[in-house]
């Protein structure tokens, strides 16, 4: 239930579930207080004050239930356990250039905390990762070559939420060279050998 | 006559619909406003031009490079020269009215000459080859250079262009607004509806001024350095400390996400003061102006470090700290949010509402703010932003606040236009308009968080080759549904009618 929870779906059907009921409210008051009866309400104001009590007191528990539910599925949280934890982690190093990438492994020990190490060798690039039965996460490699410290991300997954083998597909994008013909020609050249783009 | 109405009575089609009423003598406060909100509409239409080609070039399997230049434009068009503009014209108009000062001299004229030069000046180096995000993602505009992309001189016309559009943004549009609330002298011939600082109507906008001075200060201090560099007056070796990626990026963000905070505290602001004059039984009083005010200052405060979620995936450059104390600030932002709708509604709930198609779409932009308040949180959050960052989830946001706040000044605009213009608007074209528009920015805002859900990606121009044009169709469906809203707005402006005169005996406009 978490799981889906707080993956791309989950996010679209919780703020759905802020939008709907909100919606629905703001729907009936309108329509009630300018079409049915604009008259004056009678409403105690007593009664409007533990309405906003309650209002507020739902609103605030919602919120932060939400954010503690969110706690073990935050990526720098699972890699701050990791860290504690004594686990080992396996490291995977990325090393990408416009249109390719380099992996040190595409095997990793399923169970087991893995973290991967982008850096882009020419510029700054984008990338994702895609997996089967995880939605994806979109990440940010930064100009490359300029400063280590800078350059470097390290994003530890936790365990059960990779499959044996790596994604089929780390897509590389470089937002800069969209658009191109030539270039989109040689991302399919590289799309059909199952390299990245 | 002002150089305004001057400017304003020789542009064709748009002139029509914005020319200045001078009969009442109140042609100091609405002819600047009258000419920046004209502008603007000139802008929505290239913009909604610009949007329309898009999907056009996926689904016709165009050159993508189309794609790219007009996401760009589309983007920057709709964000400064319409929404951002429209926001200065209406909102300075409120203004003017409210403290009786006129707006006249340098100032406007400095707004009004920047962000539209400044936006002409970024539409021709996108033309020219300069396809930026709308978010700069600095360095991105110097590698692009640096790799032949587009030339430097194209990166040196696009940041002049952004330079001048922040020169209003940050400077001359707050000091403009800031001047009037503070300083000169009030005029009781152009009070039209007074209002002091305790007023919701009024705190909104000086809170809304000050966060882009103070929040913007960053930014031109970066951006003046490396515009002097790129222009040779200082060595670039001067400016290596603001190239840094991590700097530019940081104080764009600053300035950038308080950009959006300001123009939402200035919108609530209009709403506060707009709602009331619309109630049934004619008390023009908010629920609560102390609650009102509590939602604001939540708002502003909660809001000025939640542009900290911008960098959450940037972890570990950015510590996992910050991440979490932009999460908390940013669903903090959703209390001063929850208390907005009590306020809102309550209001309605306590003294009925005459639902005329201005005051309906400023509600209407407001609902779809929630909407997509409830979206950023969302993206807010550290877990979710791992999976939604870079999805067509952000660019939904982004739409979508632009959208919902450029419909409640559409609303508010309905309100004001009879004072600018001496002319009124077609009620039913008007609900037509909000009906039309209601479809297709929620349609719209949903479909692309759909889409960021699935995993689409932003900036991509290949959505059939990887099965996202199912989302595609649905955005290009709404898409031209929102356009004939605008359709539907533009023809009752150009429409309207005198006010002495009875509906179905139109005159000329001029």
């Amino acid at each position: 239930m978490l799981d889906f929870l707080f993956s791309g779906w989950g996010a679209f059907w919780v703020t759905m579930a802020m939008l709907l009921p909100f919606a629905g409210m703001f729907w009936y008051v309108i329509h009630r207080k300018s079409v049915v009866d604009s008259g004056p309400g009678t409403t105690p104001p007593a009664a409007m004050s533990r309405l906003e009590g309650y209002w507020l007191t739902a609103v605030f528990v919602i919120f932060v239930t939400i954010n503690l539910a969110s706690l073990k599925f935050m990526p720098i949280m699972a890699t701050a356990h990791a860290a504690t934890g004594g686990v080992p982690v396996q490291e995977v190093e990325l090393t990408a250039t416009s249109w390719k990438y380099e992996m040190s492994t595409r095997e990793v020990e399923a169970g087991k905390p893995v973290r991967f190490s982008g850096r882009a060798k020419d510029t700054q690039h984008g990338f994702r990762r895609v997996s089967p039965g995880w939605p994806h996460a979109v990440h940010h490699a930064h100009d490359a070559g300029r400063v280590e410290s800078h350059q470097r991300r390290a994003y530890l997954y936790r365990a059960g939420h990779l499959q044996d083998t790596l994604p089929g597909v780390l897509r590389h994008r470089p937002p800069w060279h969209e658009g191109r013909a030539d270039r989109r020609q040689e991302q399919s050249r590289h799309l059909t050998r199952g390299e990245s783009r | 006559m002002t150089i305004a109405t001057a400017i304003i009575k020789g542009t064709p089609v748009f002139g029509r619909m914005f020319s200045v009423d001078k009969s009442t003598g109140l042609e100091e406060i609405n002819a600047w406003p009258a000419l920046m909100i004209m502008a603007s509409f000139i802008w929505l239409a290239v913009a909604g031009l610009l949007g329309l080609v898009m999907p056009a070039t996926q689904m016709f399997d165009l050159d993508s490079g189309h794609f790219y230049t007009t996401l760009t434009l589309h983007g920057a068009a709709l964000a400064f020269p319409f929404s951002f503009q429209l926001m200065v014209g209406v909102g300075l108009h409120r203004s003017g009215g409210c403290v009786g000062k006129p707006i006249t001299g340098w100032l406007p004229a400095m707004c009004f000459i920047t962000m539209n030069l400044g936006a002409a000046l970024l539409t021709v180096a996108v033309l020219m080859g300069f396809k930026v995000s709308l978010i700069v993602m600095f360095p991105l505009p110097l590698v692009g250079a640096q790799m032949g992309i587009w030339s430097m001189n194209t990166v040196i016309l696009g940041f002049t262009g952004i330079y001048l559009v922040l020169a209003c943004m940050i400077l001359l549009y707050p000091l403009l607004g800031l001047s009037m609330l503070f300083f000169g002298k009030k005029r009781q011939d152009l009070v039209l509806s007074e209002r002091s600082l305790n007023d919701p109507g009024m705190l909104g906008m000086t809170l809304s001024a000050l966060t882009l001075l103070i929040a913007g200060l960053p930014l031109v201090v970066v951006g003046t350095t490396l515009l002097l560099a790129l222009y040779g007056v200082i060595p670039m070796s001067m400016a290596a400390w603001a190239a840094e990626p991590v700097v530019f990026q940081y104080v764009f963000f600053i300035f950038a996400h308080n950009l959006m905070e300001a123009m939402a505290l200035m919108v609530s602001s209009a709403m506060y003061a707009t709602l009331p004059l619309y109630l049934a039984d004619g008390t023009r009083k908010l629920f609560s102006d102390k609650l009102a005010n509590t939602a604001l200052w939540i708002l502003l405060l909660t809001s000025v470090t939640s542009f900290l979620h911008h960098f959450i995936t940037f972890y570990p450059n950015q510590p996992a700290a910050l991440s979490y104390w932009g999460n908390i600030m940013s669903w903090g932002t959703g209390i001063g949010a929850a208390i907005s709708i009590f306020t809102v509604l309550a209001t309605i709930w306590q003294h009925g509402l005459r639902a005329e198609p201005g005051i309906i779409a400023v509600l209407l932009g407001w609902a779809l703010y929630i909407l997509d308040g409830a979206s950023a949180m969302v993206t807010s959050n550290v877990a979710w932003a791992y999976v939604l960052h870079g999805t067509m989830w952000q660019s939904g946001h982004t739409m979508t606040v632009i959208l919902a706040m450029s419909l409640m000044w559409m609303g508010v605009l309905y309100h004001h236009y009879p004072v600018i213009t001496g002319r009124k608007l077609d009620p039913a074209l008007g609900t037509w308009f909000v009906r039309l528009f209601t479809v297709g920015g929620f349609g719209a805002a949903i479909a692309m968080l759909a889409g960021g859900a699935a995993g689409m990606p932003r900036r991509f121009a290949d959505w059939n080759q990887e099965g996202w044009m199912v989302y595609g169709n649905m955005i290009m469906i709404f898409g031209l549904i929102l356009g004939a809203s605008f359709v539907v707005y533009a023809y009752n402006l150009l429409q309207s009618r005198d006010l002495n005169e009875a509906m179905g005996q139109r005159v000329g406009a001029t």
